[in-house]
């Protein structure tokens, strides 16, 4: 868009790139903004104005350079709503015109609609940074109010929508929803579930700042209700249950009520964000009985995310490091790792070091019991590797 | 649940807790060298066992809190290697009865220093001051073992100098780093705190503040800058000043929280020294209550 190969640039197009930079900044509308796009014009626009609902091709019609349009592909219950802007930038105070991908849509606009709901076309203050933002947003909103129009042609989906809103207590602005025209592709929603993060210990999330969504999209097909689901979410709940796509969605049988899936697909992620907190807790509660156990040779331990501890002990003079490491699976399905490492000798190039890898553990143990099991461990093993320190070196 | 609730209030409370130490009003690393001292050499012997525990029984006197939480932040680690060497320096002599010098030792110690303080948190970085004439900042801060253990590998000692000026010392570190300023130090977790290790070879020279202890005095009060001290000998006796450079050593810890330690020739007891020298400042035990003996039991 910018150009910056040009030695100056008029205030008016310093003033557009503003705009523009202030979208890319602030955010797209949309509960997927995420994902969304904003780009010059390219010459596969063209496509839209050439064709009418009768097939007929008709000229393009665009005046000014390609850099005055902008091409802003918003994703929207599941599909794409593309957003074609053409700015008159000899005469900025002009409101840009405007197409969509939705042909439809645009057919469906009345005079009195786009006075009421986007405002911004009839007070047009290019001087503002967030103007063309503005305009986006309340676009997207008569994009929705003529969705959920839409939808009292069509019952059962009217229905499915009214239930959502309901059983989960959200509001008009955690849906999507996209209607099929008649043959055209297939109704879609989007729902933003109302996952919270509000307990979870900030460590755990804090290495990504961002919104924590939840979106599940649903995509209808044919007209028995039978519907594909998949998960969206945003890195910060990623980073604290896994990935969006390792999560196993419940399946879909014929028949299955799309609330009652929600309503699944939430309990699901509660119970993984619960999981996951549970996990650290019980990694504080195994770290905080080491210290009480072996606070006096702490050397140094995980303060964050308590992942690990490590120690200095002494058994009949021979002193040697001891390295408590708490995995991912820890306690259900790991023990904790326990690796002993010498102040005495390399290995030619590190401090020799062993893992003690056989050792009895119970996931169901208390806290007290892990620590006093992993003592043993080492009393057990350690005149081993004391042995085996000096004959490897 | 609410049990998993009980443990993890448990869990913070021992986390969490200001640690309160007593802290002795006589020098307890003094009273353990001395007593050591009499034991392994009865002619040196300056005090008595009855001293010790006199002193030992003054422990309720005077109580320290931490005042920076105790997070694992990353440590900048200042290595301060004296490379001076006096006449009648003794090498290490091991069990198999080879001998290595004294610098050889500390080279050894120090790699395995580096190596096992990388291998606990890969964040840690180490700078390299070498203390002779005058100290010299041989390599800044590095993360990187390797780049500190090379320059290690290329010093040699040198001829011992008739004094030893602390002042310079840390005039230098003070000009070299940047201590952290925190609104509210007993909260906010610093991003990284200063350590300095002074690896101390001399047993005829006594450390001095020639130029005054102005800069050292504010470098030991931020709570995010850190000394300790080993202090490798050769045996005290009546011809050497041990003792007495053990005493200005230990007057270092101002704070109550550094590590003061000391070795005489003995090349186990310097690497388990440097073992302790591994340990966070801000998770450690004071030195007085460290405990390592791994009893079958306890």
């Amino acid at each position: 868009m910018e150009d910056k190969s040009s030695p100056e640039r008029s205030p008016v197009m310093e003033q557009f790139i503003r705009q523009v930079d202030y979208i890319k900044l602030n955010g797209f509308p949309g509960l997927c903004s995420d994902l969304a796009e904003i780009t010059g014009a390219t010459e596969s626009l063209t496509v839209w104005n050439t064709r009418q609902d009768n097939g007929e091709r008709v000229e393009p019609i665009r005046e000014g350079k390609p850099r005055d349009e902008l091409l802003i592909k918003v994703p929207f219950a599941g599909t794409n709503l593309t957003i074609r802007l053409l700015f008159y930038l000899q005469e900025p105070w002009m409101p840009p015109d405007m197409s969509f991908s939705d042909i439809h849509f645009l057919s469906s606009i009345s005079i009195k609609d786009l006075e009421e709901q986007v405002p911004s076309l009839n007070n047009w203050n290019c001087s503002e940074d967030d103007i063309i933002a503005q305009l986006l947003h309340q676009l997207l909103q008569l994009y929705k109010k003529y969705q959920i129009e839409k939808l009292e042609d069509d019952d059962v989906l009217q229905f499915e929508y009214q239930s959502l809103l309901k059983t989960l207590k959200i509001g008009e602005g955690d849906i999507e929803i996209s209607v099929n025209g008649a043959g055209h592709r297939a109704s879609s929603l989007l729902v933003r579930l109302p996952l919270s993060l509000q307990d979870v210990p900030p460590v755990l999330v804090d290495a990504n700042p961002g919104s924590a969504t939840s979106l599940l999209q649903v995509t209808f097909q044919g007209n028995e209700g039978v519907f594909v689901p998949k998960l969206h979410l945003s890195p910060r709940v990623e980073l604290l249950i896994g990935g969006a796509n390792t999560l196993a969605l419940p399946a879909v049988p014929p028949g299955t009520c799309l609330m009652d899936y929600v309503e699944r697909v939430l309990e699901l992620l509660e119970e993984k964000v619960r999981k996951s907190v549970l996990c650290f807790e019980t990694r504080k509660q195994f770290i905080a009985q080491v210290l009480c156990l072996f606070g006096c040779a702490v050397i140094e331990y995980d303060a964050e995310r308590f992942n690990k501890v490590v120690l200095l002990f002494d058994v009949k003079d021979f002193h040697f490091l001891t390295f408590i490491i708490l995995g991912p699976l820890f306690p259900q399905q790991q023990a904790p790792k326990i690796v002993l490492q010498s102040l005495y000798h390399n290995s030619p190039r590190e401090p020799y070091s062993k893992e003690l890898t056989e050792q009895r553990y119970n996931p169901q143990w208390t806290p007290e019991e892990m620590v006093k099991n992993i003592k043993e461990v080492i009393l057990a093993n350690v005149s081993a590797f004391q042995q085996s320190s000096i004959r490897t070196s | 649940m609410s049990e998993v609730m009980a443990a993890t209030s448990y869990a913070n409370l021992i986390l969490e807790s200001v640690t309160r130490v007593q802290h002795m009003g006589v020098n307890i690393k003094k009273v353990s060298y001395t007593s050591e001292m009499s034991g392994e050499d009865g002619s040196s012997g300056r005090s008595s066992p009855s001293e010790a525990q006199e002193a030992t029984e003054h422990l309720e006197n005077v109580t320290i809190e931490r005042h920076v939480p105790r997070i694992n932040c990353p440590e900048h680690i200042i290595l301060v290697v004296d490379v001076c060497k006096e006449e009648g320096n003794t090498p290490y002599k091991l069990a198999d009865g080879t001998k290595f010098s004294a610098l050889y030792m500390v080279k050894r110690a120090l790699t395995l220093f580096l190596q096992n303080k990388h291998a606990i948190d890969i964040r840690h970085k180490f700078a390299l001051v070498v203390l002779h004439e005058s100290p010299i900042w041989l390599h800044d801060f590095t993360n990187n073992p390797k780049e500190i253990i090379s320059e290690l590998d290329d010093i040699d000692d040198a001829l011992a100098t008739s004094h030893c000026d602390l002042s310079l010392l840390f005039d230098l570190i003070a000009q070299q780093i940047s201590l952290p300023s925190c609104s509210n130090p007993a909260v906010a977790p610093p991003p990284c705190v200063y350590r300095t290790i002074l690896l101390y070879g001399r047993s005829q020279c006594l450390p001095q503040f020639l130029e005054g202890k102005g800069v050292f005095t504010h470098l030991i009060q931020s709570p995010h800058f850190f000394l300790d001290v080993l202090y490798m000998h050769e045996a005290p006796c009546d011809d050497n000043k041990c003792e007495g450079i053990f005493d200005i050593l230990c007057g270092l810890d101002e704070s109550g929280w550094s590590y003061v330690l000391e070795v005489s020739r003995n090349a186990t007891k310097l690497h388990n020294h440097c073992g302790s020298l591994l340990a966070h400042p801000l998770q450690r035990p004071t030195q007085k209550d460290l405990r390592y003996t791994l009893g079958g039991g306890d």
